[in-house]
């Protein structure tokens, strides 16, 4: 029983990366109208300015506060030059440019670091375990990343809705052309929010690196899984994208736990039955 | 709107298929220039190939990921249906064609049958659940049942070989009512060239007589506006269904002559190779089914020759890609139908 | 109109000037021939992908051997053929009918992965030319893909060296052995082996064995399992990147400090990415180490140090022999695939791993396995022999034998899964 409370509490912390992912993906998708297919990986990127900027000042914590800012540079970047002249293109082009555009990064990192990976060094103020009572200690490290994300998720729902930037981007996802009738210099916004999107995702790779380390193939695999969660939770529903990532996190975790060849499959299969039954996501918008 | 009783019935689907098509010609997303011409097109490029690429597998190679291509681009360019999800289609094509030969028996016809065939029911079976969703909802779908099938292969490895792949698949022989030949794409690669380029022009064919056909024109209408082609009167559920299983189908008689050439079935990620097709088709250019042809000969020519001088060698692919897509959206196809012949003329109305 | 003539006169230049190609080319390069015909080795490995080190280690090893022999095989001088295959069979399939049909190579040998080695070895059998198989697998000696004329497996099989490792395992780590496997084939093999061997050691049973998905860097999920299965020793038989992400995660539940665990696979390059901090006291087995007293080895290492500036990872040893194999029996005049065969089987050396016999059933290479101790940061010097390099110590060495190997009968039959 311990054994499965773990895995739970391990799922969480899995899950939680993955809904930072999920959460950029709605925001880009909302708003921008596509997938962004480089999403996992722009992950990857901030997940190597992590490895670089700890190797140069021997910590992590600097990571945590400049490669967000860092990412959201770079997201804004590409968002006016490649990406701008694909509105009002079919949706596919931009599927399409951001697919491109992964290749030309994880080649670009392969061969600035080379493919061999790097160590991120996990911050030596969380390297006790925390007896949670349940039955396994856990590693402080992993909670901090749950209260991280966690953190993270309530600042951009505070900054949806309190915030009049974040009225004008709900407004935006809901009708973009009233938006633009009513004056709004819209293509700011887009920037903004590709930038935000970017630097979530950046930041899911700041806390992935002292668990897994860093290679220029980590984006991939989590980049599809990033999708079946956002394709479960509901395409442009927030808290879709969080209930769907916490659930696919601990189901992978469980399944591990029972059946740990089947682990991998889980989620397509998840994808798939929602699909089928409940088109539009588990929290999606008819 | 239309009154759909009486002889104008039947007229009303024609035309407005007929006006859909117009339409799209209008606004340039238009069906290829010289359909038919575009046989002979590939028939100098098959040649081309023949004569000039120095590896013989590679230039089976080109005919065979060409024809995939195309088959996907039924599927992307004239249905408006980007699949994530080609590769899987190719693959089991290749396993079923394989373990017909290692287990059943060397004849080339019965391995081609069986792969062709059976990646058509499974592409009916699949494509009936991912057609329910359209756009972005059916990529994803297709993504999802690609990475379903590579976990599939992968597991069942008393059957695919799993990780290792599948090895030992004995030479074929294709019986002829004249003569057998023996089709060993390393010891006799001209036989099998020209046997591929053969079964690959008559495929060709029958995608461009589907293409031309009412049902390929209403393909075309509903890519344009589904809405308006239901609207018609037509099953576009059907029709898109039928152009899934097609397109599966081909990629299955791809993936068993792949599979034939290398006597071994390789494991590789889903959704990489998918993209590597999808590439192969935007690439080449999505207006037409010759373009694909030249986006696999193009993808395979940068593969193979900047590999040798690089390690980057994708850097580059992504970075023609990106490129192409930003500016060249109707790729090389596009390029050297429309873009040039509108150059030209511009330059020689300007003397 | 005039387009299509255009196409056509210029077709019918290219033909001209190359000539028929597909129609030129193809078939096996068949032996070699004249007696100072260049001789053509291909060498296909992941120079690219996942594992470069591992790769660019093999063609190092290659390029030394080639260059300390005077870059001649008798009369003959060697030309060597270095391929990429990205780590991907179909590469390693396109790159190897490349070697044969237009470089028309007469021996094939390297690789990094075991599924790559089956696709080269597929198309090494087509077409007549012998292949020295480099990496480790089960399947290579075996039908299908054991092509008697033209196969060799100079790597061991994992069984070799699991079948060496377990009574050290079993005397010394922990009498009940947890094993954590990757899903794919060299996973499957490694639990055949490892199911087999550990029970045979007395009073030493596997605790457990759980399998985790390809290319997972997440292994939080098995931490509960293994240690609710009370193992006293774990083994791990995943390779590269998939360790470096396991180590740590375990490093930070403290696992690896209640558990000894031990290594199936290890290279000088993934340790060097560990660091010391997450080896120390960890166990691991290799068929070569840079840090062994024999002088075969020492040969191979001091060359090797001189020339690239490190020492050699367990990669290289094997293209090093693979080319001084070749090059001995060609210089004896044994440059068909036939006489190479007769030349090699039962063949003993001294090569790059020390005393190393090819066996005659299965041309298998039967060379010393090696247990390694991984050391703290201060204790690399002093036990390790180099402040940067040393690792790692050899605690035991088990010689190379049909003790350790898979019986000539065993390997008649293709290889079957367990359970």
């Amino acid at each position: 029983m311990d054994q499965l409370l773990s895995q739970l509490v391990l799922g969480i912390v899995s899950g939680a990366l993955l809904v930072l992912l999920a959460l950029g993906l709605n925001l880009i998708f909302g708003l921008l109208e596509f997938i962004n297919f480089a999403h996992g990986a722009l992950y990857m990127v901030g997940a190597y300015l992590t490895s670089y900027l700890a190797a140069a000042t021997g910590t992590v914590w600097l990571a945590l506060l400049v490669v967000p800012v860092a990412m959201a540079l770079i997201g804004a970047v590409l968002e006016r030059t490649v990406i701008r002249p694909m509105y009002g293109r079919d949706q596919v082009d931009a599927l399409l440019l951001t697919f491109g555009l992964t290749y030309i990064l994880i080649e670009g990192v392969r061969y600035v670091a080379g493919s061999a990976g790097r160590r991120v060094p996990a911050p030596e103020l969380l390297a006790f375990q925390v007896d949670l009572g349940l039955g396994r200690p856990v590693p402080a490290y992993l909670l901090f990343v749950v209260v991280a994300v966690a953190l993270v998720v309530g600042g951009l729902w505070l900054f949806l809705q309190k915030t009049n930037v974040g009225l004008i981007v709900r407004a935006g996802i809901r009708d973009h052309v009233m938006i633009r009738a009513l004056g709004v210099r819209f293509d700011r916004y887009r920037t903004l929010v590709f930038a935000i999107g970017i630097a979530v995702a950046g930041f899911a790779g700041v806390l992935t690196g002292p668990i897994t380390g860093v290679f220029p193939e980590m984006g991939a695999d989590i980049l599809i899984l990033a999708f079946v969660v956002v394709v479960v939770g509901g395409m442009g529903s927030f808290w879709g994208a969080v209930v769907a990532g916490l659930l696919i996190g601990v189901l992978v975790s469980v399944t591990t736990l029972y059946a740990s060849v089947y682990a991998g499959i889980v989620p397509f299969v998840l994808m798939i039955l929602v699909m089928t039954f409940r088109p539009r996501g588990l929290l999606g918008a008819t | 709107m239309t009154d759909l009783s009486g002889t104008e019935a039947k007229d009303a689907p024609v035309a407005a298929a007929a006006s859909a098509v117009t339409l799209a010609r209008a606004t340039g997303s238009a069906p290829a220039r010289w359909t038919w011409g575009q046989l002979g097109l590939l028939v100098v490029l098959a040649a081309f190939v023949l004569f000039t690429v120095p590896n013989p597998s590679l230039a089976i190679g080109m005919l065979i990921f060409g024809l995939w291509a195309a088959g996907l681009n039924l599927l992307v360019g004239y249905g408006g249906l980007v699949s994530f999800g080609h590769y899987l289609p190719f693959a089991w094509g290749g396993y079923a064609a394989g373990l017909v030969l290692k287990h059943v028996t060397t004849s080339a016809w019965v391995a081609l049958f069986v792969a062709t065939v059976s990646m058509a029911v499974l592409s009916a079976l699949i494509g009936a659940i991912c057609l329910r969703r359209t756009e972005v909802y059916f990529s994803m779908l297709t993504l999802a049942f690609a990475q379903l099938g590579f976990f599939i292969a992968l597991q069942w490895n008393s059957v695919t070989g799993g990780d290792d792949g599948l090895a030992g698949v004995p030479v074929s022989t294709l019986e002829l009512g004249f003569t057998t030949l023996e089709l060993n794409g390393l010891r006799d690669p001209l036989t099998f060239f020209i046997v591929t380029a053969v079964i690959v022009l008559l495929t060709f064919t029958a995608l461009i007589l589907f293409t031309e056909s009412p049902m390929g024109r209403v393909l075309q209408a509903i890519r344009e506006s589904e809405e308006r082609a239901r609207g018609c009167g037509y099953n576009t559920r059907l029709v898109q269904l039928v152009t899934f299983v097609i397109a599966g189908a081909v990629a299955g008689l791809a993936g068993g002559l792949f599979a034939m050439l290398n006597n071994f079935v390789g494991l590789q990620p889903y959704w990489l190779l998918s993209g590597v097709v999808l590439i192969m088709v935007i690439l080449g250019g999505r207006s037409s089914l010759f373009g694909p042809f030249l986006g696999a000969v193009l993808y395979l020519l940068l593969e193979s020759t900047l590999s040798r001088y690089t390690d980057s060698w994708q850097f580059f692919v992504g970075a023609i890609f990106v490129v192409c897509v930003l500016l060249f959206p109707q790729g090389l196809w596009g390029l050297l139908t429309t873009t040039l012949p509108r150059l030209l003329r511009r330059t020689r109305r300007a003397r | 109109m005039r387009a299509k003539a255009g196409l056509l006169a210029g077709v019918t230049l290219l033909v001209a000037a190359c000539g028929g190609t597909v129609a030129g080319g193809g078939g096996g390069g068949e032996g070699g021939g004249g007696s100072t015909e260049p001789l053509k080795v291909g060498v296909i490995t992941g120079l690219t992908g996942a594992y470069v080190q591992l790769g660019e280690e093999q063609r190092n090893g290659a390029e030394l051997a080639v260059q300390l022999l005077g870059g001649k095989a008798g009369d003959r001088p060697i030309e060597l053929i270095v391929r990429d295959d990205q780590l991907k069979p179909d590469v390693a399939l396109r790159e190897a009918q490349a070697l044969v049909q237009e470089e028309q190579v007469d021996f094939l040998t390297g690789c990094v992965s075991a599924a790559t080695t089956l696709a080269v070895n597929q198309v090494a059998s087509q077409a007549g030319v012998p292949y020295l198989g480099t990496c480790q697998t089960e399947q290579l000696n075996r039908p299908p893909n054991f092509d008697e004329a033209i196969t060799y497996h100079l790597a061991p099989t994992p069984s070799q060296g699991i079948n060496s490792a377990a009574p050290f395992i079993c005397e010394n780590m922990g009498q009940q052995v947890f094993l954590l496997l990757p899903d794919y084939a060299f996973g499957y093999e490694q639990e055949a082996a490892y199911t087999t061997a550990i029970p045979e050691q007395s009073g030493c049973s596997v605790a457990g064995t759980a399998y985790f998905p390809l290319g997972t860097t997440d292994f939080n999920p098995f931490i509960p399992t293994i240690e609710g299965s009370g193992a006293t020793a774990l083994v791990y038989g995943g390779v590269g990147r998939d360790q470096v992400s396991f180590l740590r995660q375990a490093d930070q539940f403290g696992l690896t400090d209640r558990i000894p665990t031990f290594l199936t696979l290890e290279d000088l390059s993934f340790d060097q990415e560990l660091g010391s901090e997450l080896i120390d006291g960890t166990f691991a087995m290799a068929a070569f180490w840079w840090n062994v007293d024999d002088p075969g080895v020492q040969e191979y290492v001091e060359a090797y140090r001189e020339e690239y500036g490190t020492p050699p990872g367990g990669y290289g040893v094997y293209l090093y022999n693979a080319l001084n194999l070749i090059a001995s029996a060609v210089e004896e005049g044994n440059d068909t695939p036939e006489d190479f065969r007769s030349w090699m089987e039962g063949r003993e050396v001294t090569l790059g791993q020390g005393d190393m016999t090819i066996r005659e059933c299965d041309h298998q290479a039967l060379a010393p396995i090696y247990i390694l101790e991984g050391l703290a940061a201060d204790e690399t010097e002093s036990r390790g022999g180099d402040a940067e390099f040393g690792l790692r110590e050899v605690v035991e060495t088990v010689p190379g034998s049909e003790e350790t190997a898979p019986t000539c009968d065993e390997v008649k039959e293709e290889f079957q899964r367990v359970g």
